[in-house]
């Protein structure tokens, strides 16, 4: 009477085994070593697109100035 | 959390950043391999992965969140790849068709001939199935399985209730179940069925 619920727990109890094992997968030696460089460059662009809205930020903030004297002059 | 990390923060965080690669990078590897079901693009994909921490790393403090953050990342990369993929309508390669990884995966070696192919027949089985399970079903049974996250965590990590992430758990065992059409069996003790 029970061999089949017995017969179903050992299908359930493969099919976890089944989900635990990891593929093997190595991780490639350098891939460290390129990871930080790609960072490194990532964050260079931020710097270089954080600097290209402050210049843009100061020449709208110039023009500002400017047209604001001109018309008061005028 | 894309937003551009400042030089100070950045060079600050580069020692720190360093260490979570060293730490993490297996778990990336493995989990995207899980999640996709092929190694093709697999460097590029967990260079991403670890990219977007890294611009999100100046926000962080503590360890843990920062493990939780990783899987949330590499779960969302797998899924958009996926998507990717599925609109480029390119088919996967599957994990199963690839022997000669597959013998590391037995685990008893020692075992004769006829039981090691018959195991890792049942694993490919497993390995098809869970490529057609919902991305769903699939991040929480590689979680909670594989990973062996708590259902907290993968709640965490996925962004729902704990309650939705046991019934997908259910769900997707019930499904994966199907799939495989399991006829006959051999005995041992999986580690977490009994909490399901």
């Amino acid at each position: 009477v029970t061999q089949e619920p017995d017969l179903q727990r050992m299908e359930e109890d493969r099919m976890t085994r089944a989900l635990e094992q990891a593929p093997a997968v190595a991780v490639p030696a350098d891939f460290a070593a390129r990871l930080m460089v790609a960072a490194a460059a990532s964050n260079r662009g931020s710097v270089a697109w954080e600097m290209a809205e402050w210049i843009a930020l100061a020449q709208l903030g110039g023009i500002a100035l400017w047209r604001g004297l001109a018309w008061r002059r005028a | 959390v894309e937003e551009p990390v400042s030089p100070v923060a950045a060079a600050a965080g580069d020692t720190r950043f360093a260490a979570l690669v060293e730490e993490h990078a297996p778990m990336v590897f493995r989990t995207l391999l899980r999640l996709l079901g092929t190694r093709e693009g697999l460097d590029d994909l967990a260079q991403d992965c670890f990219l977007r921490l890294y611009r999100a790393l100046p926000a962080f403090r503590g360890e843990a969140l920062v493990s939780t953050y990783l899987y949330r990342i590499v779960v969302n990369v797998a899924q958009d790849e996926l998507r990717r993929r599925h609109r480029e309508e390119r088919p996967l390669t599957s994990l199963a068709d690839e022997a000669e990884d597959w013998g590391d995966r037995l685990r008893h070696p020692s075992r004769n001939a006829e039981e090691q192919l018959l195991e890792r027949e049942f694993a490919e089985g497993v390995e098809r199935a869970l490529a057609q399970l919902s991305a769903v079903q699939r991040a929480v049974l590689v979680l909670y399985h594989q990973e062996e996250r708590s259902y907290e965590q993968i709640a965490a990590v996925l962004g729902m209730p704990i309650g939705t992430v046991r019934t997908h758990l259910h769900r997707g065992r019930v499904r994966l179940r199907e799939l495989i059409g399991t006829g006959s069996g051999k005995t041992g003790s999986g580690r977490r069925e009994a909490a399901l």
